[in-house]
């Protein structure tokens, strides 16, 4: 598959901070709705940073339940809750490399001091090197928008980049019920509501 | 499927496209599954059973002292005894000082509660009626035109509430 990435470019300077707070606040205030919108869009990130790592099922299964449990003893304590996600990724990170070094058992820092000195003390040839992280974050974040596009431009959008084999525009005219020609023109249009959607 | 066009030709919106779309053709995530996205879903009920309300805790106060109207206390040195019935009940770590005032036929309550906390409620019940009343700045309250009866008297505070059972007005 391509990669046409761009490493000078940047997608998480984003504005879903401000999204992410409210929905904070809310669990903050004992909101069961909006604890759950809180998993639903972080679950599939948080799973999969430990098995990016290599870590099996089971293994990335301790880890997913570990942030969750974290999450929900941290959650009136964690001073940018704006920056959530970036939270989430550096816990998880935390609990992955736990593992990996085999460190049984349920354990947080206690201080944000002592948790950044356990972050330096793993190695840059680590599996979850900053570039990783990075890349899923802002995987996380299109998933996001995607989500966020109206139905055709989701079907389309999906089927064409994210499966794991593309859908030919045959596929996808098929599935929406269009013309064949008209599927280009309409991809672009998605892609350009995707851009906008990520650069909110 | 998209033609990749040289660097330079490109504007920072299309660099910014091909990245997206990059990002898109190499994202090999899963869900979790759904037992795990269950088992997080209900960690947050530990929090709502942690932060629920906890039971208030009931003192029963316990009768101290009770003086007729101008009587004064065994062993008090006073001029003379108070117009008022006085009793004062034991709550623990507070005490409750009440004072009946009779009005013709019906009563006035004067009461002040010795201790740290300020009461959020104060309620005055019999089986016929019920009067509320709130804190004065020295932690006082009052009720008045009180007809004759069996009352009881809760004062509630924050995680506790103190409850002298029997007031036996008339």
């Amino acid at each position: 598959m391509s990669d046409n990435r761009d490493e000078n470019i940047s997608l998480l300077d984003d504005a879903s901070g401000r999204s992410d707070a409210a929905i904070v606040a809310r669990c903050r205030r004992g909101e069961q709705a909006a604890w759950d919108e809180l998993v639903d869009k972080y679950q599939r990130l948080i799973y999969t940073i430990p098995r990016r790592a290599g870590l099996n099922d089971e293994q990335a299964a301790d880890v997913f339940q570990e942030v969750f449990v974290t999450l929900v003893e941290k959650l009136d304590a964690i001073e940018q809750p704006e920056r959530i996600r970036s939270w989430i990724v550096t816990t998880a990170k935390f609990k992955t490399w736990g593992v990996i070094r085999g460190k049984k058992g349920h354990y947080s820092p206690a201080t944000d001091e002592e948790l950044e000195n356990e972050l330096n003390s793993i190695p840059d040839a680590a599996p979850l090197s900053d570039d990783v992280l990075i890349e899923l974050e802002e995987q996380h974040l299109i998933r996001a928008a995607v989500n966020e596009l109206d139905e055709r431009c989701r079907e389309i959008v999906s089927m064409i980049y994210l499966r794991e084999t593309a859908a030919s525009y045959a596929e996808v005219a098929m599935q929406i019920g269009v013309g064949e020609t008209s599927i280009s023109p309409l991809r672009t249009r998605c892609l350009k509501k995707l851009q906008k959607l990520i650069g909110r | 499927m998209k033609a990749i066009v040289p660097d330079k030709m490109m504007t920072n919106e299309n660099r910014k496209l091909d990245h997206i779309i990059g990002r898109m053709q190499t994202d090999t995530s899963v869900d979790a599954p759904a037992d795990l996205i269950k088992f997080a879903r209900n960690a947050f009920l530990q929090r709502s059973l942690a932060k629920a309300p906890s039971m208030l805790e009931r003192i029963v106060a316990v009768l101290k002292m009770d003086l007729a109207p101008n009587r004064a206390a065994f062993g008090e040195r006073s001029a003379g005894g108070s117009a008022a019935r006085q009793m004062l009940f034991d709550a623990g770590n507070s005490a409750i000082d009440l004072r009946v005032t009779e009005n013709g036929n019906m009563f006035n309550i004067r009461g002040q509660h010795i201790g740290d906390q300020v009461a959020e409620s104060i309620q005055l019940e019999s089986k016929d009626a019920k009067f509320t009343s709130k804190n004065d700045e020295l932690k006082g309250f009052a009720f008045d035109s009180v007809p004759a009866g069996k009352y009881s008297l809760t004062i509630t505070f924050a995680s506790t509430e103190i409850v002298i059972d029997e007031i036996i007005l008339g």
